[in-house]
């Protein structure tokens, strides 16, 4: 009897052992699980916010479903499923929040997993008073970017490893005067380490050869100069600060949106189908 | 049971323990002080963060759960892939949030959060807890030493 009371006792206490929690103060205590964002300008009026889901160092493939809320006072104020673009190489959700007001925003994410489990985590959100870069809405910029005309090297204006041609033969200014609806590519394709910003071009491509007749295609690297990796100008013209970004700008030369970060197919195509409805 | 054998017993739970409280993960935040989830019994002085790769630039802003930005100074990391800022105030009791981006060497951004909460209680719940499962565990091992000597002793009588 007092063998088994023992047990017992012990029992137990090791299932509260199992239960109980402890404070990792270990060097590497962040959690296998992360929610990274990708989007460096948030404002209440430009709000996509790009979010992707880490296991480690590996991207979390097997996410069903990603809804998302924004609290403000312990009230939600905002709630949806976030959009899937499985068709990046890196998978990416993306919502819209709509914030009340500038300044960090808690969102709190719920992921179910295809095997039903369901996690929750956070991400904080900078939402800024004034948009980083020109803006939707606003007039595109007449730049005189660096063109190629079919003499000496192509890829001394772009560092895109295999550059199409057809991104480097106009200007913006002279694409602008064609009034046709533009698509203007700020990356470094040649030099972005990551496959947040390497495969934007890989999007656009295809793209290109879709609607390459109704729509003109402009790629400005980012870099003026491949060894001192200093900027072109029209980063500052168009004040930027990071890359990438996609300008869609319509007939009118009007931005219509621009996305920051991972780009898909799926994504874009919809919004250049706007556009060419419109014009 | 000789005390050699308690001490022999102990030392294996203790190393069980600590096996189970290593969890090392290689996201692109790597470390950070406090810690994701971590409760700390002082206010800390400072925020720091490490991630997986050197860093061009990077902000933290550090948010009381359901309150205001807490004012923080930026200071000069030691290593290119850290973040560190001062907390210009001491924090009272609660959950905070620590919000940062960072630009990475190939210009764009990443950005993330966690929370760490303060608590300057000398004793919480989960450690108290923790206590007691540790204590519980010592007596599983002690309780089983106890048993196996009581049977194979009462087969050699």
């Amino acid at each position: 009897m007092g063998k088994k009371f023992l047990i017992f006792v012990v029992f137990v206490l090791l299932l509260s052992a199992c239960r109980s929690d402890s404070n990792d103060t270990t060097e590497d205590n962040v959690s296998d699980l992360q929610i990274l964002g990708a989007s460096s300008s948030v404002t209440l009026d430009e709000n996509r916010v790009v979010i992707t889901l880490w296991d480690g160092e590996n991207r979390v493939a097997d996410a069903e479903k990603l809804t998302v809320s924004a609290r403000e006072n312990d009230e939600v104020i905002w709630h949806g499923v976030a959009a899937s673009y499985a068709d990046y190489e890196i998978p990416y959700w993306v919502v819209y929040p709509e914030f009340s007001h500038s300044g960090p925003w808690i969102l709190e994410l719920e992921i179910e997993r295809t095997d039903g489990r369901t996690q929750t985590g956070t991400l904080g959100v900078q939402v800024l008073d004034a948009p980083v870069g020109v803006p939707a809405g606003e007039t595109a910029l007449a730049s005189q970017n660096r063109t190629w005309d079919g003499e000496g090297e192509l890829r001394a204006i772009s560092s895109d490893p295999d550059p199409n041609p057809a991104f480097y033969e106009k200007t913006v200014a002279e694409a602008l005067d064609e009034e046709k609806p533009i698509v203007v590519i700020f990356s470094t394709p040649g030099l972005c380490q990551s496959k947040i910003c390497a495969p934007v071009m890989r999007t656009i491509e295809p793209l290109w050869e879709d609607y390459q007749d109704e729509i003109n295609f402009i790629h400005i690297e980012v870099y003026n100069d491949f060894e001192t990796l200093s900027w072109v100008k029209e980063m500052a013209e168009w004040q930027l600060q990071t890359e990438p970004w996609v300008y869609v700008i319509d007939s009118k030369g009007t931005i219509v949106t621009r996305l920051d970060g991972p780009v898909a197919r799926s994504e874009l195509e919809p919004v250049l189908q706007d556009v060419m409805a419109q014009s | 049971m000789s005390w050699r054998n308690l001490k022999l017993a102990a030392g294996i739970v203790l190393a069980s323990l600590m096996l189970t409280s290593l969890a090392l993960s290689h996201g692109n935040l790597q470390s950070a002080k406090p810690g994701p989830g971590e409760t700390v019994s002082q206010s800390p002085e400072t925020i720091e963060l490490t991630f997986n790769e050197p860093i061009q630039s990077g902000t933290i802003t550090l948010v009381q759960t359901g309150g205001n930005a807490i004012p923080l100074t930026p200071v000069e990391a030691t290593s290119p892939d850290m973040l560190v800022a001062e907390v210009d105030e001491t924090l009272a009791d609660g959950e905070y949030n620590v919000l940062w981006m960072v630009t990475s060497e190939d210009n764009h951004i990443i950005n993330g959060s966690y929370s760490f909460a303060v608590s300057t209680q000398e004793e919480d719940f989960p450690s108290i807890l923790a206590i007691i499962g540790g204590i519980g565990l010592i007596m599983l091992v002690v309780g089983g030493l106890l048993l196996w000597r009581g049977r194979f002793g009462s087969e050699r009588q």
